[in-house]
């Protein structure tokens, strides 16, 4: 009895130094700045940055927070009203939910908000109410087309298709000399999203999302020429068409057995890291047959945002203000393939070429899935439509059962508010 | 009878208080907590408020929710059903005057050991890459394709399970036939038995309380069938291998409907419950009327 009363002493007496310690480092004379992460995978980036901020700013010390599943992470800390000073996120529906629990500053006034491109700042304010500009654009995202230039090459194919027309000749094309044109990693149904949303996103306005939750208009009055165009799809890729995943699908694509993947800027380090000689670049998919209505489809995949709360107001400013300076976001946009959302920055990289020359412009989408409640699983419906063409199912059968599916998933995952 | 003094008493609840504090705080308070939130709006964060049984209205009217059911139930029924045949199969085997038995008892003890998640992989690999690969140099139509990425893929995760779960049932078949005395069987077989008839005479009433054991264990795991779909097909393709638990944890924690799969849960836990007692009941009985 005596024993266990004496270890249950050391482990209490324990546990409170550690307590202790851990509240020391406060008491130094820097000024700390906890930047929070919800991505890992930038994580190298941000510390050579931070490094360099903190060379040159001797009396801030950033401390660099980036958990795994950052986005349910922070969303646990809002509960306890902890919000980290600076918080870097995707403009996705973390975000959406952090804009609703009223906790970030406005950054309009700042000097560095005049940087941002405005048509990634105009996306940002669709997520919430007000003309405030709670989220500074750090890096785009972008989808497209993978295409391999050298297959391409081979099937007699010098330009890349600009109307949806085009599009599928060209697939006719590269099957008529027995290149697979297209692979569909289903499997994974994430990657589905990937095709639905650029289809989706310049079917439609970004408006639709609103009216639906209202209950104004529905899947099944609007979606079905987006429908017919991810069916008219699906007899270019391969037969097994939910059996591929997504790593099996880059590497057929690596060992040039499919010349096309359709998602985002995202898997070409995956296809270079399979074969680096791959000659591989980007077009937009073009789904309108009017070429100037085609948008290339990008979102914020990483933004900037300050804590209304935060004791180092200053300290906070400095850093987004040194992160978004052009020469920092050449630097992470270089090191992390992404697209600048900062006026006069350039990604030069030519597999993105075919790509960046929209987004610079202004000619983007947004992916419509970003305003989708968070349990409407739009991936597993597409799986699920994939499924039933694999099974044989007439086409506008598939269509029926997918939309009306839609409009009932909807309505079940819209269940708050 | 000595009346027992305290202090002969205390060794034993100084060996079960402390596991039963912790089994409370760390099982049975958040359990207390999500029927709690059952009744709220919580989404995981944030304020809420009472919602009375909306949630659960929402539970029994929910299509997606009722699916996963159906599913659940089918799966549990096969699961369990084959387990405890081959299981029981592989116990008498290994039971019997053989060679390398012990080698055999480490072979089919081996999967148990392995992570679910790991071997999760290890078949999404033979699934969709080696299987496809042997289908289509023979021509067999059905290899030649991932069963996971087809309407019956659940059989695919079906045969995974089997394979893994019939380690442990094996094992306690196994020490359940070594509680029977051999001299019944010497007994039966000078009274000219055939080996049917000594199994099913003999044998498995004696094993009953195994044979229930193992039964209600079973109903309970598959019911709570997770890691094995999470590893192969996430709930896919559709919804068609969405079970229960993964509905929850997919709608609950990703899709910021917490309270309403907390509702979920408390079905679910009900649903368990009243299966395993009704088995209990009707297996304990049984074992009576053999006694």
């Amino acid at each position: 009895m005596k024993k266990i009363l004496t270890i249950t002493a050391t482990l209490l007496a324990g546990l409170a130094l550690a307590a202790c310690s851990s509240n020391k480092s406060a008491s130094s004379g820097k000024k700390t700045v906890e930047f929070y992460s919800t991505k890992q995978e930038n994580v190298s980036t941000y510390k050579g940055l931070i490094k360099e901020f903190e060379s040159k700013n001797k009396d801030i010390k950033v401390k660099l927070v980036a958990p795994a599943d950052g986005g349910t992470v922070l969303k646990t800390r809002l509960t306890k009203n902890d919000i980290p000073d600076v918080l870097a996120m995707g403009g996705d529906f973390n975000f959406v939910d952090v804009t609703k629990a009223d906790v970030l500053a406005d950054l309009s006034d700042r000097p560095y908000a005049k940087r941002a491109l405005p048509a990634y700042t105009k996306m940002l304010k669709q997520y919430y109410s007000g003309n405030k500009m709670l989220g500074m654009p750090l890096a785009a995202n972008v989808s497209g087309v993978m295409y391999n230039k050298d297959l391409f090459k081979r099937a007699g194919i010098n330009k890349t298709p600009e109307t949806w027309d085009e599009f599928i000749q060209d697939m006719k094309q590269l099957q008529s000399k027995g290149i697979q044109p297209l692979a569909f990693p289903f499997k994974d149904s994430w990657t589905a999203m990937g095709i639905w949303n650029q289809i989706a996103g310049n079917e439609l306005p970004a408006s639709f999302i609103g009216k639906r939750k209202d209950n104004k208009t529905s899947f099944q009055k609007t979606h079905k020429e987006s429908a017919e165009k991810f069916a008219q799809l699906l007899p270019f890729g391969q037969k097994d068409i939910v059996g591929l995943s997504y790593n099996d699908s880059n590497k057929l694509f690596a060992q040039g057995k499919v010349a096309m993947l359709i998602n985002g800027n995202f898997v070409i380090p995956e296809l270079v890291k399979n074969n680096k000689d791959i000659n591989v670049s980007m077009f937009k998919l073009p789904v309108s047959s009017d070429a100037a209505k085609n948008k290339v489809t990008s979102g914020v995949d990483v933004l900037l945002a300050k804590s209304k709360q935060t004791k180092n107001n200053a300290a906070c400013d400095k850093l987004i203000s040194f992160l978004t300076d052009k020469e920092n976001e050449k630097k992470y946009i270089d090191e992390q393939f992404a697209l600048p959302t900062v006026k006069g920055v350039e990604q030069s990289n030519a597999r993105l070429a075919g790509v960046v020359a929209d987004a610079q412009a202004g000619n983007i989408v947004d992916y419509p899935d970003h305003l989708y409640p968070s349990g409407f699983d739009m991936a597993g419906l597409l799986q699920q439509f994939a499924l039933n063409y694999k099974d044989g199912m007439k086409t506008s059968e598939i269509i029926n059962t997918f939309l009306k599916n839609a409009d009932n998933k909807f309505d079940s995952a819209n269940v708050e508010e | 009878m000595v009346k027992s003094r305290s202090s002969v008493k205390i060794t034993p609840y100084l060996m079960t208080v402390p596991m039963v504090v912790l089994f409370f705080i760390l099982h049975t308070y958040p359990f207390l907590k999500g029927v709690f939130y059952s009744f709220t709006n919580w989404r995981g964060y944030g304020g809420w408020k009472f919602v009375g049984l909306k949630n659960y209205l929402y539970v029994f009217t929910n299509a997606e929710v009722t699916h996963s059911y159906l599913f659940t139930l089918k799966f549990a029924i096969f699961a369990t059903v084959l387990v405890n045949v081959l299981s029981l199969a592989i116990a008498l085997g290994l039971n019997g005057k053989i060679k390398f038995k012990n080698t055999l008892k480490a072979v089919y003890f081996l999967p148990y050991i392995l992570g679910t998640l790991i071997i999760g992989f290890v078949f999404n690999f033979i699934f969709g890459t080696i299987l496809p690969d042997i289908g289509q140099s023979l021509h067999i139509g059905f290899l030649s394709e991932n069963i996971l990425g087809g309407a019956h893929a659940w059989l695919g995760i079906l045969f995974v399970t089997v394979w893994q779960s019939m380690a442990f049932n094996t094992l306690i078949y196994l020490s359940g036939l070594q509680t029977v005395d051999t001299e019944i069987y010497e007994a039966a077989e000078l009274d000219g038995t055939t080996p049917w008839q000594r199994f099913y005479k003999i044998t498995f009433p004696l094993i009953a309380p195994f044979f229930t054991i193992n039964l209600v264990l079973s109903v309970k795991n598959f019911l709570m069938v997770f890691d094995q779909i999470i590893a192969m097909t996430n709930g896919g393709p559709g919804n068609l291998t969405t079970s229960i638990s993964v509905l929850i944890y997919k709608r609950g924690f990703q899709g910021a409907q917490f309270a309403v799969q907390s509702a979920n849960a408390v079905v679910l836990f009900i649903v368990i419950a009243s299966i395993s007692l009704f088995q209990l009941r009707v297996l304990e009985k049984r074992e009576e009327k053999i006694q």
